[in-house]
C-alpha cells in the first residue's frame, strides 16, 4: 500500500524566508481575510455616504499617529507623553509652508517629517539617562514647549481660530473631495504600516525589542542602546508630524487648540485598546477610539437624550474613553489584538480546547 | 518687596500640591497624573458643602478634608492595588485615565462654572514698606508650615510614620519584618489626595474655583521632580525656585511663558541632575 505522503501544514515553517513573510499573508485563511479586506476597503467609498467616508478619513489619519506612538511605547518600550506636540509641530510646519512660502505637498509632507524627525531627536536625548516615569515626565515637557512655540506663532500672526490652510494640489489633481483624501490616506497608512512592519522584522526592529525586554542584556549582547533609542524617537516623531500634516491638510486648518494634552491620551488609548506593540492592534484600536463618540452621538440621538449629557457631550466622551481605557488595563492589559489571537485559536483549534500533543500521523 | 510675597505665596501652594505627589510617589513608585483633576472635583465639592452645611467654614472643610482622605483609601483599593506587577507604564496611564473620568465627572455635576470658596472673611493688610496681603494669603503661608511640621513630625516620630519610612526604602525588607505594605501604601494615598484637598481649598479661597485650576497642579509635577520624587525635604527649596522663575518670567519676559517655565526648569534638572537636587542618587536605575 502506498502511502501517500501527508501535505505540508501552511503553519509549518521550513525556512527562514518562510518564517519573514509578513503575518497577514501567511497561511491561507490570512491571504482571504487580507484579499477580502483590501475589496472592502477599496469598495467603501463608492457605497457609503459622505459622513461615513469622513469618518474613515479620521480613522486614517489616527491610524498612522497610533502605529507611529505604538512603535514608542509598544515595541521600544518608551513612554511618551508628547505625542500631541510632534503632532502640532507638523501641523504648523505645515501651516507656516504653506502660508508663507506656498510649498506644494509633496515637499511640506517631507519637510514636516523632517521637523518632526529633529524635534523627536532632542526628546529623545533625554531617554539616554532616563528610564520610565522620568522618561515620561521629560516627553510631557517637550510636549509643553512645542505647544508653548505653536501657541506664540498661532496668537503673535493673529490667527485667532487658527491658520486656514488651502486644499492641496498634486500636479492637476486637487485634494479637496472626501473621496479622493480617502484613498490617499488609506494608501498612506497601508504604506506606513508595512514601513513599520519591515522595520520591526530587521534589525533596529529586534534591537527594540531587545531593549524593551531588558536593557542591560540587550546592552551585553552588542547592541547601541542609545542609538537605537534615539532612533525609535526619531522614526515615531517623524511619522507622527506628517499624520499631524495630514491632519491640518485634511481639515484646512492647524488650530493649537486641537493639540492638548488630551490627544495624547486619545492615542495612548487607542494603542491600549488595540494591543501594545501590535500593528493589528493599533489599526482596530484607531477604528475602535475613533468611532466610539460617533457612537455614542448616534446612540444619545436615538435615545433622544437631552440636556447636560448632549450640552457636555465633551466631558461624556472623554469620560468614556477614561473608563475604556481602565477596563481594558484592568482586565486585558495586551488589548483587542490579544482577544482576536484567542477568538482565532479557539476556532483553529476546535473542538479541542488545547493543541494535541505532537500526534504523528502514519 | 511685593514680588517676592508672591513668590512666597506661590511656592507655598506649590509645595503643598508637591507634598502629595512626593508622599504617594516615596510608598508606591506611582506618579498621579490624576493630580490635576482631584484638585478640581474637591474644589468644586467643597463649595458644595459650604453651601449645603452652612454656618462657620471650618465645619464643612474638615468634612471635605476627612472625605478626600477616605477618596485616597478608595483609589488604592478599586485602582491601584490590582495593578500590582504591572509595567509602569501601565499604572501610569492608569491614573491618567482615572482623571479624564474625574474631569468628566465633575464637569458634568458642576457644569464648570466659576466659584469661590469663602473663608468667611477676606481683607487685606498693609504691612512694612508698603506690602499687601490677603487674609487669604496669610492662611495660605500659615497653613502650610503648619501642614509640613505635621508631616515631618509624623515621618520622624510616629510608628507608622517609620513604617512608611522603611517601606518607601525597601518595600521588600518591609515586608520581611512584618510591616502591612499594603495597608502603608493605602495610608500614603489617602495622605497624598489629603495633601490635595487642603492645597485645593487654598487655591479655591484664594484665587477661584473652576476647570482651570487644575493647571496649577500639574506645574507642581516640576516641583516634585525638582526637588526629587521621593524627597520630602526638597520641596520647599524647589517649589521657592519653581515660584520664583515663574513669576520672574511672567513679570520680566512674556507672562504667556510663565506657564511654560516650570517645564523648561524641569527638562533642565532631568537633564543634568535626573534625581533632583535633592533626591537619592540610586532612586534613579540609570540606563
Amino acid at each position: 500500500m502506498k502511502i501517500k505522503k501527508a501535505e505540508k501544514s501552511p503553519y509549518l515553517k521550513t525556512s527562514f524566508a518562510k518564517d519573514m513573510v509578513i503575518e497577514a499573508f501567511d497561511t491561507p485563511f490570512r491571504k482571504k481575510c487580507a484579499v477580502l479586506g483590501f475589496f472592502v476597503l477599496v469598495g467603501f467609498p463608492f457605497v457609503a455616504s459622505g459622513y461615513f467616508v469622513h469618518i474613515a478619513n479620521l480613522i486614517a489619519i489616527s491610524c498612522i499617529g497610533a502605529l507611529a506612538l505604538n512603535l514608542l511605547c509598544g515595541n521600544a518600550g518608551l513612554l511618551s507623553l508628547g505625542h500631541a506636540g510632534f503632532m502640532a509641530s507638523g501641523a504648523f510646519t505645515t501651516a507656516i509652508m504653506t502660508l508663507h512660502f506656498k510649498m506644494p505637498i509633496w515637499i511640506v509632507l517631507p519637510v514636516s517629517g523632517v521637523v518632526g524627525a529633529m524635534l523627536g531627536f532632542i526628546a529623545g536625548l533625554p531617554s539616554l539617562r532616563l528610564k520610565g516615569i522620568y522618561l515620561g515626565l521629560s516627553t510631557l515637557a517637550m510636549h509643553h514647549l512645542i505647544h508653548y512655540g505653536c501657541s506664540e506663532y498661532q496668537f503673535h500672526g493673529g490667527f485667532g481660530f487658527g491658520i486656514r490652510i488651502e486644499d492641496p494640489r498634486i500636479g492637476p489633481l486637487i485634494l479637496a473631495d472626501d473621496r479622493v483624501w480617502y484613498f490617499v490616506l488609506w494608501v498612506l497608512v497601508g504604506l506606513t504600516a508595512l514601513y513599520i512592519k519591515n522595520l520591526l522584522r530587521s534589525r533596529p526592529g529586534r534591537a527594540w525589542i531587545a531593549i524593551h525586554n531588558r536593557d542591560i542584556a540587550a546592552e551585553i549582547i552588542g547592541i547601541n542602546i542609545g542609538y537605537y533609542k534615539v532612533l525609535a524617537f526619531i522614526v515615531s516623531s517623524m511619522i507622527t508630524a506628517m499624520a499631524g500634516s495630514l491632519y491640518s491638510y485634511y481639515t484646512n486648518v492647524a488650530s493649537i487648540d486641537e493639540y492638548s494634552f488630551m490627544l495624547t491620551i486619545y492615542y495612548l488609548a487607542m494603542i491600549i485598546v488595540g494591543g501594545m506593540g501590535s500593528i493589528l492592534g493599533s489599526l482596530m484600536g484607531a477604528f475602535l477610539i475613533t468611532i466610539l463618540p460617533f457612537t455614542f452621538l448616534y446612540i444619545f440621538d436615538f435615545f433622544e437624550v437631552s440636556g447636560v449629557m448632549k450640552n457636555f457631550f465633551f466631558a461624556v466622551r472623554s469620560g468614556i474613553f477614561g473608563v475604556v481605557i481602565i477596563l481594558f488595563l484592568l482586565i486585558e492589559p495586551l488589548g483587542l489584538a490579544e482577544i482576536w489571537r484567542r477568538v482565532r485559536t479557539f476556532f483553529q483549534l476546535w473542538p479541542f480546547r488545547f493543541k494535541p500533543l505532537q500526534v504523528t500521523k502514519r | 518687596m511685593q514680588f517676592l510675597t508672591s513668590v512666597i505665596v506661590l511656592s507655598c501652594v506649590y509645595a503643598i500640591l508637591a507634598s502629595g505627589f512626593v508622599v504617594i510617589y516615596r510608598s508606591s513608585r506611582i506618579l498621579n497624573f490624576s493630580y490635576a483633576d482631584v484638585v478640581m472635583l474637591i474644589g468644586y465639592f467643597s463649595v458644595t458643602m459650604l453651601e449645603l452645611i452652612g454656618g462657620p467654614p471650618v465645619i464643612s472643610l474638615a468634612i471635605v478634608l476627612i472625605v478626600s482622605f477616605l477618596f485616597g483609601l478608595v483609589i488604592y483599593a478599586l485602582l491601584i492595588r490590582p495593578m500590582a506587577g504591572q509595567p509602569i507604564f501601565s499604572t501610569i496611564i492608569l491614573t491618567v485615565a482615572l482623571g479624564i473620568i474625574l474631569q468628566a465627572f465633575t464637569i458634568l455635576v458642576w457644569r464648570g462654572e466659576l466659584e469661590s470658596i469663602s473663608l468667611g472673611w477676606r481683607q487685606y493688610y498693609s504691612l512694612f514698606e508698603g506690602i499687601r496681603l490677603a487674609s487669604t494669603e496669610i492662611v495660605i503661608i500659615i497653613t502650610t508650615i503648619l501642614f509640613f511640621i505635621a508631616l515631618s513630625g509624623f515621618y520622624r516620630f510616629s510608628r507608622i510614620g517609620h513604617q512608611m519610612r522603611a517601606t518607601a526604602e525597601n518595600t521588600l525588607l518591609a515586608a520581611q519584618r512584618g510591616i502591612n505594605i499594603y495597608f502603608v501604601t493605602a495610608l500614603a494615598w489617602a495622605i497624598g489626595i489629603f495633601a490635595t484637598g487642603i492645597a485645593s481649598i487654598l487655591l479655591g479661597s484664594n484665587y477661584a474655583v473652576s476647570l482651570y485650576m487644575g493647571h496649577v497642579a500639574i506645574k507642581a509635577f516640576s516641583v516634585a521632580l525638582v526637588g526629587g520624587l521621593d524627597s520630602i525635604k526638597g520641596i520647599i527649596p524647589a517649589a521657592f525656585i519653581v515660584a520664583l522663575t515663574e513669576l520672574a518670567a511672567s513679570n520680566y519676559i512674556n507672562p504667556r511663558l510663565a506657564d511654560t517655565m516650570p517645564f523648561i526648569i524641569m527638562l533642565t534638572v532631568l537633564l543634568i541632575r535626573p534625581w533632583g537636587l535633592w533626591g537619592t542618587e540610586e532612586e534613579i536605575e540609570r540606563v
